[in-house]
């Protein structure tokens, strides 16, 4: 299970459900947004799940 | 050619390497590979390892299945590493992408990120003769093995595999995989590279957005990164005179075509990932809120720290029990008096169970995250 598992409909979704013209203006506002955001290159990642274990396994050991 | 091992000399190796001794990509490529190996046994040495753990095993496992032990035995010391240096309040360990600066002295930097430790499995895994490829999402690289039944992709976090089920479109330098709902991955879409270009590319583009963040603030950990940029990074002009993303798209402009080519796609599973992202770090703040909350009405103490949920459920079997048993209880709706817990915790359970009830979102992640079926990274 995945953090889509949380919420009733995730982005993907919801895009999916949209007629074809609201579909163009979301990508229209995403095409914008990636000209003004820079994006998180692989390995920005949040990692706290990894924290967890280990906290967990230190905690445990 | 010269300008990137020269910068490549400077940020990114531990031991610099002559410049007549690297011509093309792919020995530029492998040298890197080396110094992240470097890096590795730095770790591993801190870890209380022998300088040969390395090389031990790499030649206790050779044979044929011999990949699926590499990650038990090898990540551990290396994820320690990395979440040690991220103990604070980042999210991410993003800027130990190089050997140089996983390595460098300072306790925020300290370790791999996720690039980095691709790149490390991958330098192990082709050592023992297994053909690999460069897996690459919106914020995260994985290692794939390619085998005849399949490929495999490394989940070196969780220390397993996944063998995908989803389709290849093939492409010039990239193939577009979509994922299959049996693969389990919080990502849709994957671009898989060579990966001995694909890495140094993933570097490039690490160094490109470091360069940024000297510009702009995007968040806590970035904004960390950036003071100890300016205070301690003794790299920061070169970082700063090379253009990384000219660079970038010059060499390795083919690979990321994707981008372009699998435009619609990529946009939305950027939004999709990040939106994915957002909600899981707001549960987990949420219950370190409710956790503190929980604990201050039963014992009037303050408690303070991140990642106070996990290390409450760390500290003890009593904790972890009753946190499942809680866990359990939400899931099947039972009232509060049915839930069986250690007396001396009872107060606490129902506080905590409280302020679960409100917020169904919440609740849903508690119960999840309990029984262990939140994966935050992929």
């Amino acid at each position: 299970m995945k953090a889509k598992d949380l919420i009733d409909e995730s982005f993907q979704e919801k895009f999916s459900n949209l007629s074809p013209k609201e579909q163009e203006a979301v990508i229209t506002a995403l095409k914008a947004k990636q000209t003004t955001e820079t994006p998180k290159p692989p390995g920005f990642t949040p990692e706290k799940s990894v924290m967890s274990s280990l906290m967990a396994q230190k905690h445990n050991a | 050619m010269k300008e990137i091992v020269e910068a490549f000399n400077a940020l990114a190796f531990i031991t610099p390497r002559t410049l007549s001794s690297i011509v093309t990509l792919e020995e530029l490529s492998q040298e890197v590979q080396n110094d992240y190996l470097e890096a590795f046994n730095y770790f591993l040495t801190h870890c209380g390892k022998s300088k040969n753990h390395l090389k031990d095993l790499a030649n206790g496992f050779s044979n044929d299945i011999d990949f699926f032990t590499v990650t038990e035995l090898f990540p551990h010391e290396l994820l320690i590493k990395s979440y040690m240096g991220v103990m604070n309040e980042c999210e991410g360990s993003g800027i130990g992408f190089t050997p140089l600066l996983s390595t460098h002295d300072n306790e925020l930097i300290h370790g791999f990120n996720c690039l980095a430790k691709t790149i490390v499995l991958g330098a192990l895994i082709k050592k023992l003769g297994h053909m690999i490829k460069l897996a690459l999402m919106v914020d995260h690289a994985a290692v794939l093995i390619v085998r005849p039944e399949g490929n495999y992709y490394c989940r070196i976090d969780q220390q397993s595999f996944i063998l995908l089920q989803g389709t290849y479109q093939q492409h010039d330098l990239y193939q577009w995989y979509t994922v299959h709902p049996s693969d389990d991955l919080l990502f849709h879409y994957i671009a898989v590279q060579d990966f001995n270009n694909g890495i140094l590319n993933g570097i490039c583009e690490n160094f490109a957005f470091l360069k940024v963040i000297n510009d702009i603030e995007i968040g806590v950990h970035e904004k960390r990164m950036k003071a100890i940029l300016q205070e301690k990074y003794p790299f920061k002009e070169l970082l700063d005179t090379i253009e990384w993303t000219q660079l970038q798209l010059s060499m390795f402009g083919k690979m990321d075509a994707y981008r372009q080519e699998h435009e619609i796609e990529f946009l939305i599973e950027c939004e999709n990932v990040n939106e994915q992202r957002t909600i899981i770090n707001r549960c987990v703040k949420q219950l370190d809120d409710a956790v503190a909350t929980a604990f201050e009405v039963c014992t009037g103490e303050t408690l303070e720290g991140n990642n106070l949920y996990d290390f409450l459920y760390g500290w003890g079997s009593d904790l972890k029990d009753s946190f499942k048993s809680l866990a359990n209880g939400l899931s099947l709706n039972l009232p509060e008096f049915e839930i069986i817990i250690p007396k001396g915790l009872i107060p606490f359970i129902q506080e905590l169970h409280t302020q679960l009830k409100a917020d169904k979102i919440l609740r849903k992640y508690f119960i999840l995250h309990t029984l262990g079926a939140v994966d935050r990274v992929e």
